[in-house]
């Protein structure tokens, strides 16, 4: 995965590599941050119409969880997303490899080796595709269903203030914690 | 002469009487109700109305009303002009016309004679107003929180239903793909139990790409497989 290694790796292995890591590309990166940042600032609309929260004198409190709301539900679909690519490859697998064999069939020059890659290649991006739009939506949801719960029954009785904190960091923090997870 | 003054007073009574009720009564009637419950405590009915008669009425001419049992009394606003108003619990307030009889002191009196025999007893009523009330509006259906929480369910529900589906596919293809990789050469040697020498010269030969170099190993798994065919047949 570092610039080191990476020489000693041919192109499959690099592939595989990629396939494998924990890393996100930047793109898919500037979604998981551009995501997480919308859903965490969604909350602070709620919590001003709707319980009545004074706006200018919590500024600085919603700034600070929206930041780390942000980065613990970025944290939460990276690694949803880690752990579904490999289910969703195996699960695409098949459809792909057909679906790339009946387009690369035509191409009489093109080496075995050469429709292989192109194969694992295509696997790879439809997997990563897939786990990224599923992970969004699955911790999203989790996300709303926990403040919505939180914040309208089990911190009820507190002031707005202390229900903002609480059930934003509480809904992102538990989705970051059960991201950890093996399952 | 008692008799003769008494009658003379009880026809004046008679005449005063027909004299003050009202005759051939025409009204015009305007109503309010309140529509909107999520405010107030009681909803309140109020109508207003003009009587007019062919002659004329005397100065303090008091009406009396009665709506569905309740026994109310007309207040007098204006000349020839009347209101009668009550209020309900939101929860007793029917939508619906509500009939509301209007008697004259001598109706009234009436009323209340008969009713002292029988509580439902009724007496014909110098007029009856009829007022709408279009029901009043006691808030949403449903709470919206509980419909954001609701809604919020299902979605968290599809998403972790979905989660778990591709867990369990993956689970089931890779149970598939192990049970189609046993094939029935290496279920044989398992059988024999000659299966380990089979991966280490497998291993050998993928290590070294070269068959004679793995002579050792493969006379190994030569050796344990005949071992095991010669109990075979002794066994037979």
């Amino acid at each position: 995965m570092s610039g080191k290694a990476n020489k000693a790796f041919t192109k499959e292995e690099e592939l595989l590599l990629q396939d494998f890591s924990r890393n996100v590309s930047t793109k898919s990166s500037a979604l998981f941050y551009g995501n997480a940042f919308i859903v965490s600032a969604i909350p602070i609309w709620l919590f001003w119409r709707v319980h009545a929260l004074e706006v200018s004198s919590s500024l600085a409190w919603f700034a600070i969880v929206t930041v780390a709301s942000t980065w613990l539900l970025a944290l939460a679909y990276r690694n949803t997303k880690f752990q579904l690519k490999h289910r969703v490859a195996v699960r695409r697998e098949d459809a792909v490899a057909r679906e790339m064999a009946r387009k690369l069939a035509d191409e009489k020059k093109m080496s075995r080796k050469e429709k292989d890659e192109r194969i694992l290649w295509k696997k790879n991006e439809v997997a990563d595709y897939e786990a990224t739009t599923f992970s969004i939506f699955y911790n999203n949801a989790l996300f709303l269903t926990i403040v919505i719960l939180a914040s309208f029954y089990l911190l009820r009785s507190f002031t707005p203030t202390v229900n903002y904190i609480v059930s934003l960091t509480v809904a992102s923090g538990l989705l970051a914690l059960l991201s950890t997870g093996s399952k | 002469m008692v008799t003769k003054y008494l009658l003379t007073v009880l026809a004046l009574a008679v005449g005063t009487s027909f004299a003050q009720s009202c005759q051939n009564p025409q009204v015009e009637a305007a109503s309010f109700t309140s529509l909107d419950a999520t405010v107030v405590t009681q909803i309140a009915y109020i109508t207003e109305f003009t009587l007019k008669c062919d002659n004329p009425l005397p100065e303090n001419y008091a009406l009396y009303a009665e709506v569905e049992g309740k026994s109310l009394s007309a207040a007098r606003v204006g000349d020839n002009k009347y209101q009668v108003s009550w209020t309900e619990e939101p929860s007793k307030a029917r939508s619906g016309v509500h009939e509301i009889h209007i008697l004259d002191e001598e109706g009234w009196a009436s009323l209340r004679r008969a009713r002292r025999s029988d509580p439902a007893a009724t007496v014909a009523p110098l007029l009856a107003i009829q007022l709408q009330h279009p029901g009043s509006y006691s808030g949403p259906w449903i709470n919206s929180e509980v419909l954001a929480t609701l809604l919020s369910i299902v979605i968290a529900y599809t998403a972790l239903k979905n989660k778990s589906m591709i867990f369990l596919e993956m689970t089931i293809k890779q149970r598939d793909r192990a049970d189609g990789d046993d094939d029935p050469v290496e279920s044989m040697l398992k059988k024999s139990g000659c299966l380990e020498l089979h991966y280490k010269v497998m291993e050998c030969i993928n290590s070294t790409k070269d068959w004679r170099k793995c002579q050792e190993e493969v006379n190994e798994f030569r050796s344990c497989v005949s071992k095991h065919k010669e109990s075979q047949t002794r066994r037979q």
